[in-house]
């Protein structure tokens, strides 16, 4: 069970790596998409590119205008987390791009999106620090 | 024959929630489908200006947050110099992110036909280093 889940995620990243170490120009890849299919995808890209921004904002926000918790570093607990979860999304956001991208143009189907599911995860995650360091930091 | 309060409500049609509905056509609507010759991207490629300037937007109200709060932590600098500072980082990244967008946008309008790597890369990798400079700044002691 546990070798099946390792080598599930082994094989994700190594998808996710694999990809984003091809390097070919796009035009020696498959053949041509339709265009609008190539749009769609760069604004999926950039909904999540803002997202991410939204993200970094939010986790600055947090580290500087919350009120002082009663014990040191609580604002940065709630902000650092959200602005790491925001390059993060940056990062694979890229890489998903490009995936769909080359999948297009192999007329291969889309591979499926790990990013759905680290934002739900990475914001359960912060939502639950905040709440554990607004009731235990509160004055 | 007078009706129950429930049976009126049921004969509106808006408001006719325990009914069955009618079936989808198995046809889909002429008007919605896209002619294949239509090879411009018309709609699209205006979604996709209006996206990147969003972005470009977005990178203004990240690189204020940015601004917001590394002049918070200097308690020295007078006020005037704050505001000056804040004004000119904002118009910095104006030119930079909303500039870039337009610039993005009119290879668009010119028949871009396929994103370039590049771009995307430096789009992305551009996020992760301001969300580095944030991590910084909120690390700084205030």
């Amino acid at each position: 069970m546990v070798a099946m889940r390792s080598r599930r995620i082994f094989g994700v990243c190594g998808t996710v790596v694999g990809v984003a170490r091809d390097r070919r120009p796009m035009s020696e890849i498959g053949s041509e998409p339709d265009v609008r299919f190539s749009y769609a995808n760069e604004r999926t890209f950039l909904a999540w590119n803002r997202t991410a921004m939204a993200l970094i904002a939010t986790g600055l926000a947090a580290a500087s205008v919350l009120p002082k918790f009663s014990f040191g570093g609580g604002r940065r607990l709630i902000g650092v987390p959200l602005i790491a979860l925001g390059a993060t999304l940056a990062l694979t956001s890229f890489w998903r791009w490009q995936a769909n991208e080359i999948a297009m143009r192999e007329g291969r189907p889309l591979p499926p999106s790990q990013l759905p599911r680290i934002l739900a995860v990475g914001v359960a995650i912060a939502a639950t620090i905040a709440a554990v360091v607004a009731i235990v930091g509160a004055r | 024959m007078l009706q129950s309060p429930r049976q009126s409500l049921q004969s509106l049609p808006l408001l006719a929630l325990g009914k069955p509905r009618a079936p989808m056509p198995d046809e889909p609507n002429p008007s919605w489908i896209i002619p294949d010759d239509e090879g411009v991207p018309g709609l699209a490629g205006e979604r996709t200006d209006m996206a990147w300037s969003r972005s470009g937007l977005a990178v203004v109200a990240c690189a204020a947050a940015i601004a917001k709060k590394t002049l918070s932590n200097l308690h020295h600098v007078s006020g005037t110099t704050v505001v000056f500072t804040g004004i000119l980082v904002a118009g910095i990244s104006w030119l930079v992110g909303l500039g870039w967008a337009r610039l993005i946008a009119r290879g668009t309008m010119e028949g871009r036909t396929a994103a370039d790597r590049r771009m995307i890369a430096v789009t992305a990798y551009g996020t992760v280093a301001l969300g580095t400079v944030a991590v910084v700044i909120a690390l700084l002691p205030s």
